[in-house]
């Protein structure tokens, strides 16, 4: 099947016309308001497959996700290219509209964003650009799904043409282009011309796509004999400056020709509210409002509420009903015991959770959408600079708080490796939805009145330590030396769209969903029969079961950090797997139909400063398998996911023994 | 010819035009010149934030924030002399 590529420049808007065109949604990565995968997905037509690539400003990659696009178009070359472009910014745009012309592809140029060029003032005669480009061009607003159809209409019209635009680059490079061409004759991709003048613009993954090293030598020297023509013919550019600026020129001259700006206003609400969120001594202050505001909803105004009645559904509806039918059936007491104390309470036990984690999830969307995450990293970047870091690395530790599988592949939009690196390492300090559980257990047994107060301070808690630890790892020599650097372009504000919103929290719920059905499940099951298999094999005594034996080992490791029991050795090993299931180990282990029970249980075991020990150490102790997993395809070293292992270990050991110890001498113990 | 200053002297709100890209970190400064910011180009100081944070600049109708100590040897020219 035909596969056709989805460019354009970053919040252009690609995604909402991804959602539009396509009716099944891939989930290839992307979690975050940024696409960080190349994602693919069928058109609604079912004529060919859609790719929607990372958003790039060139095809020339300053970061690791930009990168992809690139590779993309070397590696698997699509049957037709969509170029979205803002027409609010087309000048920019364009850009990468004359790089991928010059692929030679059939190319469809949408033009997004009407409505906001229309309510600045900026007229764009399409019928001009339309012929100049000599491509399709097709007006839309991709958020509301103006424009769609005709899109559809138009790609399977325009797939069969091609397309030969070029720019003439003047002799020297033209000659430069004819010849590298013949060096790479062995390639399949559709315009070599294209190639050639990447290879001019040092571009490094079409360098390192060459097959030989020969060959890349031949190429270099052609380059640099480019260099010495354009020298002689009066230029004092490199070929890839005067590249650019025989577009940019061209760009420029085309712009004045099909833009009118003569009745331009700027964006005012950006204006008005950038006045007061990026405010100079304001904006701070307001972000930390808007956090606490945050957890304050989920977790004691609208989450508890409705995670109450899911816990009553599902521990008396749904336990009694599945019991009954298990006793119609006539199933054995081991099934019944297993269904009912091991997979109810272990899933269950975390499902009621989802409420909670889906308000989370959609106020991280809500501040994806609206081009409020841009103005955080300004907020944040004077203090990530203290600390070696830069302002976007705040973005993965916020989406981190969802998850931190999805926030350490959004580290990828970071341009320094070693910032990049440092983050993905502190990222699993970021408290993910996972621990909520936890959190709102011990919480809610402890500290019932001050649940969100005591939450925030365990997320409080998780950045200072990745700051400390960002601070002393800059001063690490292996992760010291390049300049850190920041620049980001903030969007204007937008309203975030309803369907937007409910799609990204759906997928993230149902990840979250599919983790319970398959990790949660397994974990409880195994943990079930654990916790029921003894020296004397089956139907063992609980604190006679080879859980209680594990559990125990770990026992008088944890005694200084005021848990000491096997309950708790043995659920935070089990923790490993996926955070939740420390909860559902202990729903199990405690053998308790219900909250209430559980909490009953729980309050017995722990006191309340050995239940803040307790969260502590579970937000740090260690990241779960998949982000071990993640950090290990991010970094591709096992030296590093070995190290993201073992450091939180400690720092969580040290941390909650001081906490322990500390409050116990204050006389809380 | 108006004399060149560097950007963060320049009144909140005027704008400038830039006259010289040469002093930025090249990974920087192409990204700058991706979004269409190059010599020449007319840009407005939008928000100076503090103890030395970053700041906001505005050119073609988009924003875009940069460290101070990045940009502080950024020449412009006031376009009102």
């Amino acid at each position: 099947m035909d596969m056709i590529a989805l460019f354009g420049n970053p919040n252009t808007g690609k995604t909402s016309l991804f959602n539009k065109l396509t009716r099944t949604y891939a989930e290839v990565g992307n979690w975050s308001g940024v696409t960080v995968e190349k994602k693919t997905g069928l058109l609604r037509d079912k004529s060919a497959v859609l790719v929607d690539l990372p958003g790039a400003y060139s095809l020339l990659p300053l970061s690791l996700d930009e990168g992809v696009a690139t590779r993309y178009l070397l590696e698997e070359p699509p049957a037709a290219l969509i170029n979205i472009v803002d027409a609010s910014q087309l000048q920019r745009n364009l850009y990468l509209t004359v790089q991928l012309l010059e692929y030679g592809r059939p190319l469809v140029l949408g033009l997004n964003m009407t409505d906001v060029a229309d309510a600045t003032g900026l007229c764009v005669n399409k019928e001009l650009l339309a012929e100049q480009l000599n491509v399709p061009i097709i007006p839309m607003v991709a958020r509301t799904g103006s424009g769609s159809k005709q899109m559809l209409a138009t790609l399977r019209e325009v797939r069969r043409t091609s397309n030969n635009f070029q720019l003439d680059y003047g002799p020297a490079v033209e000659a430069a282009i004819t010849d590298i061409s013949s060096l790479l004759t062995d390639a399949p991709i559709p315009q070599l011309r294209w190639a050639a003048l990447q290879c001019l613009e040092n571009n490094p993954v079409v360098m390192e796509w060459m097959t030989t090293e020969v060959q890349r030598e031949k190429v270099t020297a052609r380059i640099q004999r480019c260099g010495e023509d354009l020298l002689g013919e009066g230029y004092a550019a490199t070929p890839a400056q005067h590249i650019r600026s025989v577009r940019a020129a061209w760009i420029a001259d085309l712009c004045t020709k099909a833009l009118d700006t003569s009745r331009f206003k700027p964006h005012s609400l950006t204006d008005k509210l950038d006045a007061v969120l990026t405010h100079r001594y304001l904006g701070l202050p307001i972000f930390l409002l808007l956090m606490y505001a945050t957890f304050k909803f989920t977790f004691d105004w609208a989450g508890t509420v409705l995670s109450d009645m899911l816990d009553g559904f599902f521990s008396e509806t749904l336990s009694s009903w599945i019991s009954e039918v298990l006793v119609q059936l006539n199933a054995s007491a081991f099934t019944q015991s297993l269904v009912v104390d091991g997979i109810v309470a272990g899933v269950g036990g975390v499902l009621v959770f989802l409420p909670q984690i889906a308000i989370l999830f959609l106020i991280i969307s809500v501040i994806e959408d609206s081009g409020y995450m841009a103005r955080v990293t300004i907020l944040m970047d004077r203090l990530m600079q203290a600390v070696g870091l830069n302002g976007k690395s705040f973005i993965p530790f916020i989406i981190g708080f969802g998850c931190n599988v999805p926030a350490i592949m959004a580290a990828r939009t970071i341009e320094q490796p070693r910032e990049r690196l440092i983050t993905t390492l502190l990222v699993p300090f970021m408290s993910c939805s996972a621990r909520l559980p936890v959190y709102a257990l011990f919480t809610g047994v402890f500290f019932p009145t001050h649940a969100a107060s005591v939450i925030m301070l365990m997320y409080v808690l998780g950045i200072t330590v990745s700051l400390i630890l960002a601070k002393i790892f800059s001063k690490v020599s292996i992760l010291s030396g390049e300049p850190s650097l920041f620049i980001v372009e903030l969007p204007p504000y937008r309203i975030p769209q309803a369907l937007t919103l409910f799609r990204s929290t759906w997928e993230k719920v149902k990840g979250f969903v599919r983790k319970a059905g398959t990790i949660i499940l397994a974990g409880s099951v195994g943990i079930w029969l654990l916790s029921n298999f003894g020296p004397q094999g089956f139907g063992a005594e609980m604190d006679d079961s080879l859980l209680a034996t594990i559990g125990g080992w770990f026992a008088p490791i944890l005694a200084p950090l005021g848990f000491g029991t096997w309950q708790a050795g043995a659920s935070l090993l089990t923790g490993f797997m996926a955070k939740e299931v420390v909860v559902s180990t202990m729903n199990i282990i405690y053998h308790v139909p219900d909250m209430q029970g559980l909490e009953m249980q729980v309050r017995h075991a722990f006191t309340p400063l050995a239940s803040f020990s307790f969260m502590v150490f579970i937000l740090l102790y260690v990241p779960c398998l998949a982000t071990v997993a993640v950090i290990r395809k991010e970094t591709l070293s096992w030296r590093w996911t070995g190290f993201s292992v073992i450091y939180p270990l400690t720092v969580a050991y040290l941390i909650a023994v001081v906490i322990y110890q500390c409050g116990r001498l204050l006389g809380w113990g | 010819m108006p004399e060149h200053i560097s950007l963060l002297r320049i009144p909140m709100g005027q704008t400038v035009r830039l006259q010289s890209l040469a002093s930025l970190h090249p990974s920087l400064r192409r990204r700058l010149t991706d979004m269409g910011i190059d010599e020449g180009s007319i840009i407005r100081l939008k928000k100076i934030s503090l103890l030395g944070g970053p700041i906001v600049i505005e050119c073609n109708g988009q924003l875009i924030g940069l460290r101070q100590n990045q940009v502080k040897q950024l020449e412009v020219v006031p376009t009102w002399t």
